[in-house]
Protein backbone atom coordinates (compact mmCIF):
# COMPACT_ATOMS: atom_id res chain seq x y z
CA UNK A 1 0.00 0.00 0.00
CA UNK A 2 2.38 2.20 0.68
CA UNK A 3 4.70 1.70 -2.38
CA UNK A 4 1.50 2.10 -4.14
CA UNK A 5 1.04 5.59 -2.38
CA UNK A 6 4.68 6.32 -3.40
CA UNK A 7 4.50 5.64 -6.71
CA UNK A 8 0.93 7.83 -6.95
CA UNK A 9 2.59 10.63 -5.60
CA UNK A 10 5.89 10.32 -7.40
CA UNK A 11 3.82 10.55 -10.71
CA UNK A 12 1.80 13.25 -9.07
CA UNK A 13 4.45 15.26 -8.66
CA UNK A 14 5.72 14.57 -12.08
CA UNK A 15 2.59 16.08 -13.01
CA UNK A 16 3.16 19.16 -11.40
CA UNK A 17 5.51 21.02 -13.24
CA UNK A 18 2.63 20.50 -16.36
CA UNK A 19 0.14 21.70 -13.85
CA UNK A 20 1.44 25.05 -13.62
CA UNK A 21 0.12 25.77 -17.66
CA UNK A 22 -2.51 23.65 -18.09
CA UNK A 23 -5.56 22.06 -15.86
CA UNK A 24 -6.21 19.33 -13.11
CA UNK A 25 -4.40 16.57 -13.66
CA UNK A 26 -6.43 13.34 -11.77
CA UNK A 27 -5.36 9.75 -11.59
CA UNK A 28 -6.12 6.74 -9.82
CA UNK A 29 -4.29 4.26 -8.42
CA UNK A 30 -6.26 1.44 -10.15
CA UNK A 31 -7.64 2.45 -13.60
CA UNK A 32 -9.29 -0.98 -13.98
CA UNK A 33 -10.14 -3.01 -11.01
CA UNK A 34 -10.30 -6.68 -11.20
CA UNK A 35 -13.17 -8.94 -10.26
CA UNK A 36 -11.77 -11.59 -9.52
CA UNK A 37 -12.95 -15.02 -7.55
CA UNK A 38 -11.68 -13.28 -4.50
CA UNK A 39 -13.18 -10.15 -5.16
CA UNK A 40 -14.16 -8.99 -1.99
CA UNK A 41 -14.03 -4.93 -2.73
CA UNK A 42 -11.80 -2.83 -3.26
CA UNK A 43 -9.80 0.45 -2.33
CA UNK A 44 -8.15 2.50 -4.29
CA UNK A 45 -6.42 6.48 -4.20
CA UNK A 46 -7.53 9.33 -6.14
CA UNK A 47 -4.58 11.90 -6.59
CA UNK A 48 -3.52 14.36 -8.51
CA UNK A 49 -1.79 17.82 -8.84
CA UNK A 50 -4.03 21.14 -9.42
CA UNK A 51 -3.27 23.86 -11.03
CA UNK A 52 -3.61 26.48 -8.27
CA UNK A 53 -4.40 26.59 -4.46
CA UNK A 54 -8.16 26.04 -4.70
CA UNK A 55 -11.09 23.87 -2.66
CA UNK A 56 -11.77 20.32 -4.32
CA UNK A 57 -14.36 18.12 -4.39
CA UNK A 58 -14.73 14.32 -6.11
CA UNK A 59 -17.92 12.22 -7.51
CA UNK A 60 -16.85 8.28 -8.36
CA UNK A 61 -20.08 7.81 -10.05
CA UNK A 62 -20.75 3.88 -11.13
CA UNK A 63 -23.06 2.67 -14.77
CA UNK A 64 -26.42 3.44 -14.04
CA UNK A 65 -29.25 1.13 -13.72
CA UNK A 66 -32.98 1.64 -14.42
CA UNK A 67 -34.36 0.65 -10.80
CA UNK A 68 -37.84 -0.52 -9.47
CA UNK A 69 -38.78 1.34 -5.90
CA UNK A 70 -41.71 -0.94 -3.98
CA UNK A 71 -43.03 0.11 -0.58
CA UNK A 72 -44.70 -2.08 1.43
CA UNK A 73 -48.35 -0.70 2.83
CA UNK A 74 -50.94 -2.40 5.16
CA UNK A 75 -53.88 -3.79 2.81
CA UNK A 76 -56.59 -6.07 4.13
CA UNK A 77 -54.61 -6.58 7.30
CA UNK A 78 -51.45 -7.91 6.18
CA UNK A 79 -48.19 -5.93 4.54
CA UNK A 80 -47.78 -6.27 0.59
CA UNK A 81 -45.86 -4.07 -2.01
CA UNK A 82 -48.89 -1.84 -3.28
CA UNK A 83 -46.92 1.15 -4.95
CA UNK A 84 -44.05 1.03 -6.65
CA UNK A 85 -41.72 4.05 -8.44
CA UNK A 86 -39.23 3.44 -11.55
CA UNK A 87 -36.49 5.39 -11.72
CA UNK A 88 -33.70 5.35 -14.89
CA UNK A 89 -30.13 6.56 -14.69
CA UNK A 90 -29.99 5.20 -11.32
CA UNK A 91 -25.73 5.15 -10.57
CA UNK A 92 -25.43 1.55 -8.89
CA UNK A 93 -22.34 3.56 -6.55
CA UNK A 94 -22.01 7.33 -6.13
CA UNK A 95 -19.19 8.71 -4.02
CA UNK A 96 -18.49 11.95 -3.20
CA UNK A 97 -15.26 13.55 -0.59
CA UNK A 98 -14.21 17.05 -0.26
CA UNK A 99 -11.45 19.15 1.16
CA UNK A 100 -13.95 21.42 3.47
CA UNK A 101 -17.45 20.86 3.87
CA UNK A 102 -19.17 20.90 1.06
CA UNK A 103 -21.58 24.15 2.00
CA UNK A 104 -18.43 26.10 2.64
CA UNK A 105 -16.76 25.25 -0.89
CA UNK A 106 -20.02 26.19 -2.71
CA UNK A 107 -23.49 27.56 -2.62
CA UNK A 108 -25.77 24.63 -2.35
CA UNK A 109 -27.80 26.45 -4.87
CA UNK A 110 -25.28 25.41 -7.41
CA UNK A 111 -24.58 21.96 -6.05
CA UNK A 112 -28.75 21.55 -5.97
CA UNK A 113 -28.28 22.50 -10.10
CA UNK A 114 -25.58 20.65 -10.89
CA UNK A 115 -27.04 17.79 -8.87
CA UNK A 116 -23.43 17.31 -6.93
CA UNK A 117 -23.70 15.26 -3.86
CA UNK A 118 -25.93 12.42 -2.43
CA UNK A 119 -28.76 14.60 -1.31
CA UNK A 120 -28.78 16.23 -4.65
CA UNK A 121 -29.41 13.16 -6.67
CA UNK A 122 -31.76 13.20 -9.11
CA UNK A 123 -33.38 10.27 -11.05
CA UNK A 124 -35.06 10.28 -14.66
CA UNK A 125 -38.96 8.72 -13.34
CA UNK A 126 -39.31 5.81 -15.82
CA UNK A 127 -43.04 4.64 -14.37
CA UNK A 128 -44.83 5.40 -10.80
CA UNK A 129 -48.24 4.46 -9.55
CA UNK A 130 -48.34 7.35 -7.43
CA UNK A 131 -47.36 10.87 -8.27
CA UNK A 132 -47.23 12.20 -5.06
CA UNK A 133 -45.04 9.71 -3.48
CA UNK A 134 -42.43 10.08 -6.04
CA UNK A 135 -40.22 12.01 -3.86
CA UNK A 136 -40.70 10.09 -1.00
CA UNK A 137 -39.56 7.13 -2.76
CA UNK A 138 -36.61 8.75 -4.48
CA UNK A 139 -35.55 9.69 -0.72
CA UNK A 140 -36.29 6.18 0.50
CA UNK A 141 -33.94 4.80 -2.59
CA UNK A 142 -30.70 6.86 -1.61
CA UNK A 143 -31.45 5.90 2.10
CA UNK A 144 -31.36 2.14 1.09
CA UNK A 145 -28.27 2.09 -0.78
CA UNK A 146 -26.62 4.50 1.68
CA UNK A 147 -27.17 1.58 4.13
CA UNK A 148 -25.92 -0.48 1.84
CA UNK A 149 -22.65 1.71 1.56
CA UNK A 150 -23.43 2.18 -2.37
CA UNK A 151 -23.92 5.84 -1.77
CA UNK A 152 -22.13 7.58 0.78
CA UNK A 153 -23.88 9.28 3.78
CA UNK A 154 -21.23 11.86 4.66
CA UNK A 155 -18.99 13.26 1.97
CA UNK A 156 -15.34 12.10 2.85
CA UNK A 157 -12.47 13.32 3.36
CA UNK A 158 -9.92 14.91 0.28
CA UNK A 159 -6.23 16.10 1.67
CA UNK A 160 -4.66 18.73 -0.34
CA UNK A 161 -0.62 18.64 0.15
CA UNK A 162 1.17 21.92 -0.27
CA UNK A 163 -1.53 23.60 -1.30
CA UNK A 164 -1.45 21.44 -5.00
CA UNK A 165 -1.61 18.16 -4.48
CA UNK A 166 -4.17 15.87 -3.35
CA UNK A 167 -5.87 12.87 -2.69
CA UNK A 168 -8.28 10.43 -1.28
CA UNK A 169 -9.19 6.92 -0.85
CA UNK A 170 -12.13 5.20 -2.06
CA UNK A 171 -13.81 2.14 -1.17
CA UNK A 172 -15.39 0.69 -3.68
CA UNK A 173 -17.64 -2.50 -1.87
CA UNK A 174 -18.45 -6.10 -3.74
CA UNK A 175 -21.54 -5.74 -4.52
CA UNK A 176 -20.92 -2.73 -6.75
CA UNK A 177 -21.98 -3.78 -10.17
CA UNK A 178 -19.54 -3.63 -12.85
CA UNK A 179 -18.89 -1.67 -15.49
CA UNK A 180 -17.71 1.56 -16.63
CA UNK A 181 -17.31 4.18 -13.15
CA UNK A 182 -16.07 7.99 -13.86
CA UNK A 183 -14.17 9.92 -11.64
CA UNK A 184 -14.98 13.93 -11.57
CA UNK A 185 -12.82 16.10 -10.42
CA UNK A 186 -13.97 19.60 -9.36
CA UNK A 187 -11.62 22.84 -8.17
CA UNK A 188 -12.92 25.48 -6.42
CA UNK A 189 -11.60 29.17 -5.67
CA UNK A 190 -13.86 31.46 -3.43
CA UNK A 191 -17.20 29.61 -4.24
CA UNK A 192 -16.38 29.76 -8.28
CA UNK A 193 -15.55 26.45 -9.90
CA UNK A 194 -12.62 26.54 -12.00
CA UNK A 195 -12.19 23.13 -13.44
CA UNK A 196 -13.42 20.25 -13.82
CA UNK A 197 -11.90 16.96 -15.12
CA UNK A 198 -13.39 13.44 -15.82
CA UNK A 199 -11.16 10.18 -15.48
CA UNK A 200 -12.62 6.75 -16.55
CA UNK A 201 -12.28 4.26 -13.74
CA UNK A 202 -13.35 0.51 -14.43
CA UNK A 203 -14.54 -2.06 -12.08
CA UNK A 204 -14.08 -5.57 -14.47
CA UNK A 205 -14.86 -9.02 -14.35
CA UNK A 206 -11.91 -10.65 -15.17
CA UNK A 207 -10.96 -14.39 -15.80
CA UNK A 208 -13.60 -16.97 -14.95
CA UNK A 209 -15.78 -14.51 -13.35
CA UNK A 210 -15.66 -12.33 -17.20
CA UNK A 211 -16.61 -15.71 -18.60
CA UNK A 212 -19.24 -16.99 -16.89
CA UNK A 213 -21.18 -13.99 -17.03
CA UNK A 214 -20.94 -13.86 -20.74
CA UNK A 215 -22.14 -17.21 -21.13
CA UNK A 216 -25.03 -16.74 -18.92
CA UNK A 217 -26.09 -13.23 -20.95
CA UNK A 218 -24.91 -14.43 -24.32
CA UNK A 219 -25.52 -18.31 -24.20
CA UNK A 220 -27.85 -18.69 -21.79
CA UNK A 221 -29.10 -22.16 -23.25
CA UNK A 222 -25.25 -23.40 -23.22
CA UNK A 223 -25.15 -22.01 -19.56
CA UNK A 224 -28.28 -23.36 -18.43
CA UNK A 225 -27.09 -27.03 -19.58
CA UNK A 226 -23.92 -26.53 -17.98
CA UNK A 227 -25.98 -25.59 -15.01
CA UNK A 228 -27.89 -28.58 -14.83
CA UNK A 229 -24.95 -30.88 -15.76
CA UNK A 230 -22.92 -29.73 -12.80
CA UNK A 231 -25.23 -30.22 -10.36
CA UNK A 232 -26.47 -33.90 -11.51
CA UNK A 233 -22.60 -34.34 -11.72
CA UNK A 234 -22.07 -33.39 -8.01
CA UNK A 235 -24.90 -35.49 -6.90
CA UNK A 236 -23.57 -38.57 -8.90
CA UNK A 237 -20.24 -37.99 -7.43
CA UNK A 238 -21.06 -37.46 -4.15
CA UNK A 239 -23.37 -40.49 -4.42
CA UNK A 240 -20.60 -42.61 -5.12
CA UNK A 241 -17.68 -41.37 -2.91
CA UNK A 242 -20.67 -42.10 0.18
CA UNK A 243 -20.80 -45.61 -1.14
CA UNK A 244 -17.50 -46.36 -1.18
CA UNK A 245 -16.59 -44.95 1.88
CA UNK B 1 -13.75 -15.15 6.23
CA UNK B 2 -13.12 -16.99 3.03
CA UNK B 3 -14.94 -14.34 0.55
CA UNK B 4 -15.86 -15.65 -2.96
CA UNK B 5 -17.43 -13.26 -5.62
CA UNK B 6 -20.61 -14.71 -7.10
CA UNK B 7 -20.59 -13.79 -10.97
CA UNK B 8 -24.24 -13.39 -11.66
CA UNK B 9 -25.54 -12.07 -8.28
CA UNK B 10 -22.41 -9.21 -8.35
CA UNK B 11 -21.60 -9.50 -4.88
CA UNK B 12 -19.50 -11.81 -2.34
CA UNK B 13 -20.38 -14.02 -0.04
CA UNK B 14 -18.25 -16.74 2.77
CA UNK B 15 -17.80 -20.40 1.55
CA UNK B 16 -18.00 -22.06 4.89
CA UNK B 17 -21.23 -20.21 5.67
CA UNK B 18 -22.83 -21.55 2.18
CA UNK B 19 -21.64 -24.59 2.52
CA UNK B 20 -23.18 -25.40 5.85
CA UNK B 21 -26.60 -23.76 4.80
CA UNK B 22 -26.30 -25.94 1.81
CA UNK B 23 -25.46 -28.89 4.15
CA UNK B 24 -28.58 -28.57 7.11
CA UNK B 25 -31.14 -27.92 3.74
CA UNK B 26 -29.56 -31.30 2.31
CA UNK B 27 -30.38 -33.17 5.46
CA UNK B 28 -33.95 -31.77 5.26
CA UNK B 29 -33.93 -32.99 1.69
CA UNK B 30 -32.79 -36.42 1.78
CA UNK B 31 -34.81 -37.02 4.75
CA UNK B 32 -38.05 -35.80 3.85
CA UNK B 33 -37.48 -35.83 0.10
CA UNK B 34 -38.57 -32.07 -0.32
CA UNK B 35 -36.30 -29.61 -2.28
CA UNK B 36 -35.41 -27.82 0.73
CA UNK B 37 -35.52 -24.79 -1.87
CA UNK B 38 -38.31 -22.42 0.24
CA UNK B 39 -35.75 -22.79 3.21
CA UNK B 40 -32.68 -21.78 1.14
CA UNK B 41 -34.23 -19.04 -0.80
CA UNK B 42 -35.20 -17.14 1.88
CA UNK B 43 -31.84 -17.79 3.76
CA UNK B 44 -29.94 -16.16 0.52
CA UNK B 45 -32.35 -13.04 -0.01
CA UNK B 46 -31.50 -12.46 3.89
CA UNK B 47 -28.07 -12.80 2.66
CA UNK B 48 -28.34 -10.03 0.14
CA UNK B 49 -28.92 -12.06 -2.87
CA UNK B 50 -31.08 -10.35 -5.36
CA UNK B 51 -34.79 -12.42 -4.45
CA UNK B 52 -34.84 -13.18 -8.95
CA UNK B 53 -30.94 -15.18 -8.50
CA UNK B 54 -31.80 -16.46 -5.00
CA UNK B 55 -34.97 -18.59 -6.80
CA UNK B 56 -33.16 -19.32 -9.67
CA UNK B 57 -29.78 -20.52 -8.40
CA UNK B 58 -31.92 -22.44 -5.28
CA UNK B 59 -33.68 -24.45 -8.49
CA UNK B 60 -29.73 -25.69 -9.34
CA UNK B 61 -29.03 -26.49 -5.97
CA UNK B 62 -31.84 -28.52 -5.65
CA UNK B 63 -31.08 -30.35 -8.68
CA UNK B 64 -27.73 -31.50 -6.70
CA UNK B 65 -29.23 -32.92 -3.37
CA UNK B 66 -32.39 -34.10 -4.93
CA UNK B 67 -30.33 -36.34 -7.35
CA UNK B 68 -27.70 -37.40 -4.38
CA UNK B 69 -30.40 -37.95 -2.71
CA UNK B 70 -32.35 -40.16 -5.12
CA UNK B 71 -29.47 -42.21 -5.93
CA UNK B 72 -28.88 -42.91 -2.27
CA UNK B 73 -32.69 -43.77 -1.85
CA UNK B 74 -32.39 -46.02 -4.47
CA UNK B 75 -29.61 -48.05 -3.24
CA UNK B 76 -32.19 -48.77 -0.91
CA UNK B 77 -34.23 -49.97 -3.79
CA UNK B 78 -36.73 -46.85 -2.03
CA UNK B 79 -37.70 -45.06 -5.32
CA UNK B 80 -40.72 -46.06 -7.25
CA UNK B 81 -39.58 -44.93 -10.75
CA UNK B 82 -42.97 -46.22 -12.45
CA UNK B 83 -45.52 -43.92 -9.98
CA UNK B 84 -42.67 -41.11 -10.52
CA UNK B 85 -42.89 -41.41 -14.27
CA UNK B 86 -46.83 -40.58 -14.03
CA UNK B 87 -46.20 -38.00 -12.00
CA UNK B 88 -43.44 -36.44 -14.38
CA UNK B 89 -46.45 -36.50 -17.00
CA UNK B 90 -48.81 -34.65 -14.50
CA UNK B 91 -46.71 -31.95 -13.59
CA UNK B 92 -44.93 -31.72 -16.88
CA UNK B 93 -49.11 -30.59 -17.74
CA UNK B 94 -49.43 -28.57 -14.07
CA UNK B 95 -46.49 -26.24 -14.87
CA UNK B 96 -47.64 -25.28 -18.28
CA UNK B 97 -51.11 -24.47 -16.50
CA UNK B 98 -49.35 -22.91 -14.13
CA UNK B 99 -47.27 -20.30 -16.26
CA UNK B 100 -50.53 -19.33 -17.55
CA UNK B 101 -52.58 -18.40 -14.21
CA UNK B 102 -49.20 -16.97 -12.97
CA UNK B 103 -49.02 -14.86 -16.48
CA UNK B 104 -52.93 -14.21 -16.14
CA UNK B 105 -52.43 -12.88 -11.80
CA UNK B 106 -49.59 -10.75 -12.75
CA UNK B 107 -51.51 -8.98 -15.63
CA UNK B 108 -54.33 -8.37 -12.98
CA UNK B 109 -52.14 -6.84 -10.66
CA UNK B 110 -52.99 -8.59 -7.50
CA UNK B 111 -50.17 -11.81 -7.26
CA UNK B 112 -48.67 -10.89 -4.29
CA UNK B 113 -51.69 -11.19 -2.08
CA UNK B 114 -52.85 -14.02 -4.15
CA UNK B 115 -49.36 -15.87 -3.75
CA UNK B 116 -49.23 -15.25 0.27
CA UNK B 117 -52.98 -16.15 0.93
CA UNK B 118 -52.08 -19.60 -1.20
CA UNK B 119 -49.58 -20.06 0.51
CA UNK B 120 -50.77 -19.45 3.79
CA UNK B 121 -54.12 -21.59 3.13
CA UNK B 122 -51.94 -24.54 1.50
CA UNK B 123 -49.44 -25.02 3.91
CA UNK B 124 -50.98 -24.34 7.19
CA UNK B 125 -53.83 -26.30 5.71
CA UNK B 126 -52.01 -29.14 5.13
CA UNK B 127 -49.46 -28.73 8.09
CA UNK B 128 -51.94 -28.90 10.47
CA UNK B 129 -53.64 -31.97 9.36
CA UNK B 130 -50.78 -33.42 9.37
CA UNK B 131 -49.66 -32.65 12.72
CA UNK B 132 -52.85 -33.85 14.13
CA UNK B 133 -52.84 -36.93 12.46
CA UNK B 134 -49.49 -37.84 13.19
CA UNK B 135 -48.96 -36.72 16.82
CA UNK B 136 -52.48 -38.80 17.50
CA UNK B 137 -50.66 -42.31 15.70
CA UNK B 138 -47.72 -41.15 18.22
CA UNK B 139 -49.62 -40.61 21.32
CA UNK B 140 -51.47 -44.20 19.96
CA UNK B 141 -48.40 -46.01 19.42
CA UNK B 142 -46.97 -44.43 22.97
CA UNK B 143 -49.83 -45.54 25.20
CA UNK B 144 -50.24 -49.28 23.60
CA UNK B 145 -46.77 -50.60 23.06
CA UNK B 146 -48.53 -53.56 20.73
CA UNK B 147 -50.13 -51.46 18.74
CA UNK B 148 -49.83 -52.02 15.32
CA UNK B 149 -50.95 -49.26 12.85
CA UNK B 150 -53.13 -50.29 9.92
CA UNK B 151 -51.73 -50.21 6.75
CA UNK B 152 -53.52 -46.86 5.16
CA UNK B 153 -55.14 -47.38 1.87
CA UNK B 154 -56.05 -44.78 -1.15
CA UNK B 155 -59.15 -43.59 0.02
CA UNK B 156 -62.22 -45.88 -1.41
CA UNK B 157 -63.34 -42.97 -3.81
CA UNK B 158 -60.43 -43.02 -5.76
CA UNK B 159 -61.15 -47.15 -6.00
CA UNK B 160 -63.82 -45.78 -8.86
CA UNK B 161 -61.03 -44.32 -11.05
CA UNK B 162 -60.65 -45.97 -14.46
CA UNK B 163 -56.95 -46.81 -16.35
CA UNK B 164 -56.08 -49.13 -13.16
CA UNK B 165 -52.38 -49.41 -13.32
CA UNK B 166 -50.08 -51.71 -11.40
CA UNK B 167 -46.99 -50.12 -9.01
CA UNK B 168 -45.43 -53.20 -7.94
CA UNK B 169 -42.35 -51.30 -5.86
CA UNK B 170 -45.08 -49.69 -4.06
CA UNK B 171 -47.55 -52.39 -4.27
CA UNK B 172 -50.38 -50.66 -5.45
CA UNK B 173 -52.88 -50.97 -7.80
CA UNK B 174 -54.55 -47.50 -8.34
CA UNK B 175 -55.63 -45.55 -11.54
CA UNK B 176 -52.95 -43.94 -13.44
CA UNK B 177 -55.01 -40.25 -13.30
CA UNK B 178 -54.22 -40.09 -9.73
CA UNK B 179 -50.34 -39.49 -9.84
CA UNK B 180 -50.94 -37.79 -13.10
CA UNK B 181 -53.50 -35.43 -11.07
CA UNK B 182 -51.16 -34.71 -7.80
CA UNK B 183 -48.38 -34.03 -10.17
CA UNK B 184 -50.21 -31.77 -11.80
CA UNK B 185 -51.09 -29.78 -8.92
CA UNK B 186 -47.76 -30.04 -7.76
CA UNK B 187 -46.87 -28.73 -10.94
CA UNK B 188 -49.44 -25.47 -10.94
CA UNK B 189 -47.98 -24.80 -7.59
CA UNK B 190 -44.16 -25.02 -7.72
CA UNK B 191 -44.79 -21.84 -10.85
CA UNK B 192 -47.04 -20.00 -9.15
CA UNK B 193 -45.57 -20.74 -5.35
CA UNK B 194 -43.13 -22.27 -5.45
CA UNK B 195 -43.52 -25.32 -3.63
CA UNK B 196 -41.54 -28.19 -5.10
CA UNK B 197 -41.62 -31.35 -3.57
CA UNK B 198 -43.68 -29.90 -0.76
CA UNK B 199 -46.93 -30.62 -1.23
CA UNK B 200 -45.88 -34.03 -3.33
CA UNK B 201 -44.77 -35.85 -0.19
CA UNK B 202 -48.33 -35.28 1.67
CA UNK B 203 -50.41 -36.36 -1.44
CA UNK B 204 -48.39 -39.43 -1.73
CA UNK B 205 -48.49 -40.31 1.81
CA UNK B 206 -52.22 -39.16 2.43
CA UNK B 207 -53.96 -40.26 -1.17
CA UNK B 208 -51.59 -42.92 -2.97
CA UNK B 209 -51.13 -44.53 0.60
CA UNK B 210 -47.61 -45.24 -0.49
CA UNK B 211 -45.45 -47.66 1.77
CA UNK B 212 -43.83 -45.15 3.73
CA UNK B 213 -40.23 -45.79 2.97
CA UNK B 214 -40.38 -45.10 -0.98
CA UNK B 215 -41.78 -41.65 -0.17
CA UNK B 216 -39.04 -39.76 -0.07
CA UNK B 217 -37.16 -41.03 -2.90
CA UNK B 218 -39.96 -41.03 -5.25
CA UNK B 219 -40.92 -37.04 -4.39
CA UNK B 220 -36.48 -36.67 -4.91
CA UNK B 221 -37.06 -38.53 -7.82
CA UNK B 222 -39.45 -35.90 -8.60
CA UNK B 223 -37.44 -33.22 -7.96
CA UNK B 224 -34.23 -33.69 -9.91
CA UNK B 225 -36.89 -33.46 -12.97
CA UNK B 226 -38.66 -30.39 -12.24
CA UNK B 227 -35.85 -28.35 -10.59
CA UNK B 228 -34.01 -29.05 -13.73
CA UNK B 229 -36.85 -28.05 -15.78
CA UNK B 230 -36.66 -24.98 -13.59
CA UNK B 231 -33.50 -24.41 -13.72
CA UNK B 232 -33.49 -24.31 -17.34
CA UNK B 233 -36.06 -21.91 -17.55
CA UNK B 234 -34.80 -19.46 -15.22
CA UNK B 235 -31.20 -19.85 -16.93
CA UNK B 236 -32.61 -19.08 -20.47
CA UNK B 237 -35.72 -16.84 -19.74
CA UNK B 238 -34.47 -14.25 -17.26
CA UNK B 239 -30.40 -15.19 -16.46
CA UNK B 240 -31.04 -15.95 -13.05
CA UNK B 241 -29.03 -19.29 -11.93
CA UNK B 242 -25.83 -18.27 -10.86
CA UNK B 243 -23.46 -21.54 -10.90
CA UNK B 244 -20.67 -20.69 -8.43
CA UNK B 245 -23.56 -19.88 -5.57
CA UNK B 246 -25.30 -22.90 -6.88
CA UNK B 247 -21.87 -24.77 -6.58
CA UNK B 248 -20.92 -23.83 -2.76
CA UNK B 249 -24.25 -24.49 -1.61
CA UNK B 250 -23.85 -28.02 -3.63
CA UNK B 251 -21.17 -28.82 -1.77
CA UNK B 252 -22.58 -29.17 1.12
CA UNK B 253 -26.00 -30.59 0.19
CA UNK B 254 -25.43 -33.30 -1.39
CA UNK B 255 -23.53 -34.90 1.27
CA UNK B 256 -25.94 -33.40 3.66
CA UNK B 257 -28.79 -35.43 1.80
CA UNK B 258 -27.08 -38.42 1.75
CA UNK B 259 -26.79 -38.31 5.95
CA UNK B 260 -30.86 -37.64 5.66
CA UNK B 261 -31.06 -40.88 3.96
CA UNK B 262 -29.57 -42.59 5.89
CA UNK B 263 -31.51 -41.02 9.00
CA UNK B 264 -34.53 -41.37 7.29
CA UNK B 265 -34.54 -45.52 7.38
CA UNK B 266 -34.18 -45.01 11.28
CA UNK B 267 -36.70 -42.53 11.68
CA UNK B 268 -40.54 -44.04 12.88
CA UNK B 269 -43.01 -42.90 9.66
CA UNK B 270 -45.27 -41.17 12.24
CA UNK B 271 -42.09 -38.98 13.55
CA UNK B 272 -41.07 -38.37 9.96
CA UNK B 273 -44.73 -37.31 9.18
CA UNK B 274 -45.05 -34.82 12.60
CA UNK B 275 -41.25 -33.37 11.78
CA UNK B 276 -42.47 -32.43 8.27
CA UNK B 277 -45.67 -31.30 9.90
CA UNK B 278 -43.59 -28.86 11.47
CA UNK B 279 -41.21 -27.93 8.73
CA UNK B 280 -44.50 -27.26 7.00
CA UNK B 281 -46.25 -25.31 9.92
CA UNK B 282 -42.56 -23.49 10.54
CA UNK B 283 -42.89 -21.97 6.81
CA UNK B 284 -46.57 -21.10 6.65
CA UNK B 285 -46.24 -19.32 10.37
CA UNK B 286 -43.04 -17.68 8.79
CA UNK B 287 -44.80 -15.90 6.00
CA UNK B 288 -47.62 -15.13 8.36
CA UNK B 289 -45.46 -13.12 10.64
CA UNK B 290 -43.96 -11.29 7.33
CA UNK B 291 -47.42 -10.26 6.43
CA UNK B 292 -48.63 -8.92 9.77
CA UNK B 293 -45.79 -7.33 11.36
CA UNK B 294 -44.68 -4.10 10.25
CA UNK B 295 -42.05 -4.20 7.37
CA UNK B 296 -38.32 -2.66 8.30
CA UNK B 297 -37.90 -0.94 5.91
CA UNK B 298 -40.78 -1.07 4.54
CA UNK B 299 -39.13 -0.10 0.96
CA UNK B 300 -37.39 -2.30 -0.78
CA UNK B 301 -34.92 -1.75 -4.54
CA UNK B 302 -34.51 -4.23 -7.52
CA UNK B 303 -32.34 -3.52 -10.39
CA UNK B 304 -34.59 -3.87 -13.57
CA UNK B 305 -33.63 -4.87 -17.06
Amino acid sequence: MRNILGICLLLALGGYAMAEEGGIIADVSHRNIAVTTGFNGATTTLFGALPQEGDVIVVVSGPTNKVVVRRKEHVLGVWLNRNSVTFSQVPGFYWVASSRPMQDIVSSEWLAARRLGTDNLRFTIADYTSFSAITDFRDQLVRLKQDGGLYTAEPASVTIMGGKLYRADVHIPADAPTGNYTLTTYLFRRGELLEEQQTPLMLRKEGAMDDLSDIAQNNSLVYALMAVALALLTGWSSAVLMRRS
Amino acid sequence: MLQIYLPIAEMSLSVPLLVIIGACVGVLSGLFGISGGFLITPLLIFLGVPPPIAVGTQATQSVASASAGMLAHRRSRNVDIKLGGYMLIGSAIGTSIGSIIFGYLQSIGQIDFVIALLYVFFLGGIGSIMLVESGRAILRRRSNPNYMPVARTVPRLFNYLPFKVQFPVSGLEISALLPIFIGLVAGITTVILGLGGTLLVPAMIYLLAMPAALVAGTSLFQVVFTASAATMLQAVNHHTVDIVLALSLMVGSVFGSQIGVRYASRLRPDIARCLMALIILTVAIRLVFELTLMPDPAFSWEVVP
